[in-house]
């Protein structure tokens, strides 16, 4: 096993010095946006208002679902108070579009438009509507490399929302579903469990869904059970991500630096 | 006089267009991020990597170990990899076209192919070690198809980049 690491310095200065890439990037992602606009031109209104119907409907069941989880978080904001228990964790949400480009072939990383000038940093979460879609591992200037779930190299710590069992997932590539390791031989779960990041590690926060488990495989001679998951996050389709930024009291706060963001990336084999 | 000579002789007509070659790189450098659908993406062969193979054979002057160096660590930058992955495999490319160049560049067009095809399977088979060592991916078998269709395309990409460069006039 080998590890490498840059100098801050070099690191900022590759993430200036990126910034030549973007006229490629704008190139070779002139096609599809093409092909998008033309798309977009030939849809009719009626379809467009139809649209744009079901999705006021939805802003309003997810409006009134909001006050509910206001409502909630205030009160769980009191207890916890009650309890003494400091963790008054606040988010900070930034929405980041795909850059349509092939980073390299069999990677499983993706380019978003947003870099070190808006505050990103390697081991930032972003999530989509579906759930989590990776972690930054390189930031740019003005671009930002995410890694997928679906990265060999990647692990989630995870949480099954039905029996609160924790685990880690890994990536397979991105065609296969993803491996879910440490599910003790006579552990509870069933097909159709979502997963949700559990928040230890510190990369990304509690509660988001990660992944469906989709098959599982008792074996008899062996300690764990072989699970595979599908993941959540719309990561075929959909270009918008969503970054999100941990603000933690400072007296929990740890340094966070090198490449790896400490356990989340998991044991790397 | 005789400068008008010198550069009559090297640019047998017209201006010469010194930009045509950075320019085939940046095409390269673009079909290379162009985003192509799920199982084609392993038909996509090395672009950068034959273009750099074509002018180290035809103009090992202009494509010294150094430009080899920058063009993989702009690769690198491109791709938002690890730094110097593409670097080293780019040089070590042009360190080996440019050795063997005046041999290869009179053998027939397929038998170049062959050539190009063995350069390709190194390449290829430095980054996955690279890659292996670091994140531990394992290789996927697909990757061949790209080398073959690198191999096979290899004609086309000679007889267009030649075309390129007489008519940019480099010598």
């Amino acid at each position: 096993m080998v590890s490498y690491s840059y100098s801050e310095s070099v690191r900022r200065v590759a993430g200036v010095v990126s910034v030549i890439s973007a006229p490629v990037h704008l190139l070779a992602s002139t096609p599809i946006a093409v092909y998008r606009w033309l798309d977009g031109s030939f849809e009719s209104t009626a379809a467009l208002e139809q649209e744009l119907a079901e999705l006021n409907q939805r802003h309003l069941v997810l409006q009134a679902r909001l006050h509910q989880f206001k409502a909630l978080e205030a009160e769980n904001h009191s207890l916890r108070k009650l309890l003494d228990s400091v963790s008054d964790v606040t988010y900070r949400v930034q929405l980041a579009e795909l850059v349509d480009v092939d980073l390299d072939p069999y990677s499983n990383t993706i380019l978003i438009n947003r870099g070190s000038a808006d505050g990103v940093t390697s081991g930032l979460p972003v999530i989509d509507e579906g759930g989590v879609v990776g972690q930054v591992i390189r930031s740019g200037l003005f671009r930002s490399a995410v890694a997928l779930v679906t990265d060999p190299g990647q692990g989630v710590p995870v949480q099954a929302v039905r029996t609160g069992l924790r685990t880690i997932t890994f990536g397979a590539g991105r065609d296969g579903p993803m491996r879910v390791f440490y599910v003790d031989r006579n552990a509870d779960i069933r097909i159709g469990d979502l997963l949700v990041t559990s928040g230890l590690g510190g990369t990304y926060p509690a509660g988001y869904p990660v992944a469906n488990v989709s098959q599982i495989k008792r074996n008899v001679n062996e300690p764990f059970m072989t699970v595979r998951a599908i993941p959540a996050a719309h990561l075929d389709r959909g270009s918008k991500v969503m970054l999100i930024w941990t603000e933690r009291p400072l007296t929990e706060r740890r340094g966070n630096s090198g490449t790896n963001a400490a356990g989340d990336n998991g044991e790397r084999k | 006089m005789r400068l008008e000579t010198m550069a009559s002789v090297s640019s047998p007509a017209g201006p010469r267009r010194p930009w045509v070659l950075p320019a085939t790189f940046l095409g390269a450098f673009v079909l290379f991020a162009i985003p192509v659908g799920g199982e084609w993406k392993s038909y996509m062969p090395a672009w950068v990597t034959l273009v750099l193979i074509y002018w180290c054979l035809a103009a090992p002057q202009k494509i010294s170990l150094g430009t080899g160096w920058l063009i993989g660590l702009a690769l690198d930058l491109l791709v938002f990899g690890l730094l110097g992955r593409y670097a080293l495999t780019k040089t070590l490319i042009t360190y080996l076209t440019r050795r063997v160049a005046l041999r290869v560049r009179v053998y027939p067009v397929w038998q170049q192919s062959v050539f190009v095809f063995m350069l390709l399977t190194l390449e290829s088979v430095i980054l996955l070690a690279i890659e292996y060592l670091i994140e531990g991916n394992t290789p996927e078998l697909g990757r061949w198809r790209a080398l073959a269709v690198g191999a096979a395309l290899w004609p086309f990409i000679f007889y267009f980049l030649r075309h390129c460069r007489r008519w940019s006039r480099l010598p």
